[in-house]
């Protein structure tokens, strides 16, 4: 594994093509029901209604707004987009999906949590977590219907599921108008001759928050699996992580 | 005849108002000269102001204003009520000293400023147990490295922490409150200027809740979109300090309604790189500009050949902004033959001695020629 060196060259190269990566949240999230007990945030729940794409802004708004969680993203990431399905979610579960599905860090700066580029424990040496290849493959095998089922299309996303799961490189005359002023507008200031390679950064499996419906039955237990799945743009650090074929 | 009864009057009062021995040296009538206005600041913290002979000493001498630390190292020079600060040592058990100086400053027309410190709350020469961020870690402001920077430039509160603003506000009230005779008060407010402060979780929880940016992502070099999100960085905390000026200036004068307020500036402050003044923010021309300063004291290593001509750049600065800016130059005592020079360069009117001993005061009649000649040969420069 190399680990990207010297915090001035920074994750600048590796943004353009996680800029055109879609973090797919088809779900969370692993959370224990004791911890869920535990949490003085349990109680700040958040509806979403309809299976849609968010951007990171308006998702933590919503969560500042209405569950009263005092969280932001680095506005550098602001505009990224994640799908997630509908569903109640606790905000601290979902602040946890979020920071997987995004490969962001969520760190807790005094009151407020912050998703930030980097794991700031790493030092300037890296800015995302690395999760073992075996386990990324392994995840990436379990999980891969998910990301060929999502529906990007009717989210606003002029690519296939397919796009992003190829593993190849797209040069900019390779795509169609649509696409160009999509990924025109998510990497911003991107060269037309450069190399654009598509990845879904992440697939989760979820399972939403039930809370009782009335003080007598319990609340649903949230539990399933957040896991990372594929890193696209970090084949190059780690070798032989691929998403494997069905 | 009229000044002999002025004498004996003065030196009454003295006797009466002052603990201790007095010694009643004569006074003089102020030789003005060539300096339009003279001022002398007294480093309280070095020298005894108790001590009534050493308050004859500095209100004997030919000067219009007298600055006296009030607030500094995170001790104040009198009695506080402040939960946090605590009074100066050398001070503690006696008669209120300002109090006692006021009216006998005001009878020889001098008036008095007193001087805060705002952020510098651990001078490094301070021991631990006068550290007020030993009571208060959270109020310290931080470097990338997590520590309060170089231990040769002690500890500062941050300016971007709510509960640090509010602390000195309580502190400019209390002292505004406390002496209503002060003729206007002296704010420093400065980071040091070896370490890039501002790594605390109070200013990062700030930056981020207006911009969005956690400071520790922020590269300080790196391509132009780093370079300019830096920059922005930059003028959210040049702003933050001047709002802390400009909310504690604005405070002084609510309750002090003639009082005036100055800022103390280093004067090479716009000659610095943009990284240096990154790091004391210490941006004294936008506050008289923003914050409704009505004077600026400016300070420098003035020996040092490369601040020969700093005094009147700044001069110029104030100038091109189109500010009637009240200037002036402190200068510590004794001074080198190159401080002299830089005082006939800096054809400055109004002059401030910056006293740390007490043995020095006696030989005002010196220092005091030594700065009128220099000045005078600003003079026939002009």
């Amino acid at each position: 594994m190399r680990i990207k060196q010297g915090r001035t060259r920074g994750y600048r190269p590796y943004f353009r093509v996680l800029g055109a990566s879609l973090g797919i949240l088809g779900a969370t999230c692993w959370m224990l029901w004791s911890r869920a007990q535990a949490d003085p945030a349990a109680g700040s729940l958040l509806t979403l209604t309809g299976n849609r794409v968010y951007t990171l802004d308006e998702i933590t708004r919503m969560l500042r707004e209405r569950t009263r969680t005092e969280i932001y993203v680095d506005r550098r990431q602001e505009d990224r987009r994640i799908f997630i399905s509908q569903g109640i979610y606790r905000a601290p579960d979902l602040i946890e999906a979020l920071s997987r599905a995004t490969g962001m860090m969520a760190r807790q700066v005094k009151t407020a949590k912050f998703l930030a580029p980097r794991d700031l424990t790493l030092g300037g040496r890296a800015y995302f977590p690395v999760l073992p290849p075996e386990d990324l493959t392994l995840l990436g095998k379990n999980l891969r219907f998910l990301a060929e089922g999502a529906q990007l299309s009717e989210n606003g996303v002029p690519f296939t599921p397919s796009d992003f799961l190829a593993p190849k490189n797209w040069t900019w005359s390779q795509m169609s108008s649509p696409q160009q002023t999509f990924l025109g507008k998510l990497m911003g200031g991107v060269k037309r001759n450069t190399k654009i390679r598509l990845g879904a950064s992440y697939l989760m499996t979820v399972v939403a928050y039930t809370p009782a419906a009335s003080p007598e039955e319990p609340n649903g237990i949230a539990f399933g699996a957040t896991q990372q799945v594929y890193y696209d743009y970090r084949d190059r650090l780690l070798s032989g992580v691929n998403l494997p074929a069905r | 005849m009229v000044q002999i009864t002025r004498c004996i009057l003065l030196a009454c009062l003295a006797l009466g108002l002052t603990s201790g021995g007095v010694w009643a040296a004569p006074l003089r009538e102020p030789d003005i000269g060539p300096v339009q206005e003279r001022a002398l600041w007294v480093d309280a913290t070095r020298v005894d102001l108790s001590n009534a002979r050493i308050i004859t000493q500095i209100l004997n001498q030919p000067i219009g204003r007298l600055f006296v630390p009030c607030f500094v190292g995170g001790q104040t020079l009198y009695a506080t009520k402040s939960t946090l600060f605590r009074q100066m040592p050398a001070y503690r058990g006696k008669a209120d000293v300002l109090q006692t100086l006021l009216p006998l400053a005001q009878k020889r027309h001098i008036q008095v400023y007193a001087f805060l410190d705002c952020l510098h709350w651990k001078k490094p020469e301070d021991p631990e147990a006068l550290d007020v961020f030993l009571r208060s870690p959270d109020l310290a402001e931080h470097s990338t490295e997590g520590g309060c920077g170089l231990p040769a430039d002690g500890k500062y509160a941050s300016p971007f922490n709510p509960q640090v603003i509010l602390r000195l506000k309580e502190v400019t009230q209390e002292i505004a409150e406390r002496y209503p005779g002060l003729a206007g008060v002296v704010f420093k407010a400065r980071l040091p200027l070896g370490t890039v402060l501002g790594y605390s979780a109070a200013a990062r929880l700030a930056y981020i809740q207006a911009k969005q940016i956690d400071p520790f992502d922020l590269n300080l070099v790196g391509t132009p979109d780093d370079l300019r999100l830096t920059g922005e960085w930059v003028d959210w905390r040049l702003a933050r300090m001047a709002d802390l000026i400009g909310t504690l200036s604005h405070l002084f004068k609510k309750v002090n309604r003639q009082g005036k307020t100055a800022v103390l500036g280093y004067a090479n402050f716009y000659r610095l790189s943009a990284g240096r003044r990154n790091t004391t923010l210490e941006d004294w021309l936008n506050w008289s500009l923003s914050a409704g300063i009505d004077e600026v004291v400016l300070e420098a290593r003035w020996e040092d050949p490369i601040n020969k001509d700093a005094y009147s750049s700044a001069r110029e600065l104030v100038s091109r902004a189109n500010k009637s800016l009240k200037m002036a130059m402190l200068l510590p005592v004794p001074m080198s033959k190159e401080t002299l020079v830089a005082v006939s360069e800096a054809a400055s009117k109004t002059i401030i001695a910056l006293i740390d001993d007490a043995d020095l005061l006696p030989q005002a009649d010196v220092y005091w020629k030594d700065i009128s000649e220099a000045v005078a040969k600003s003079g026939q420069k002009e």
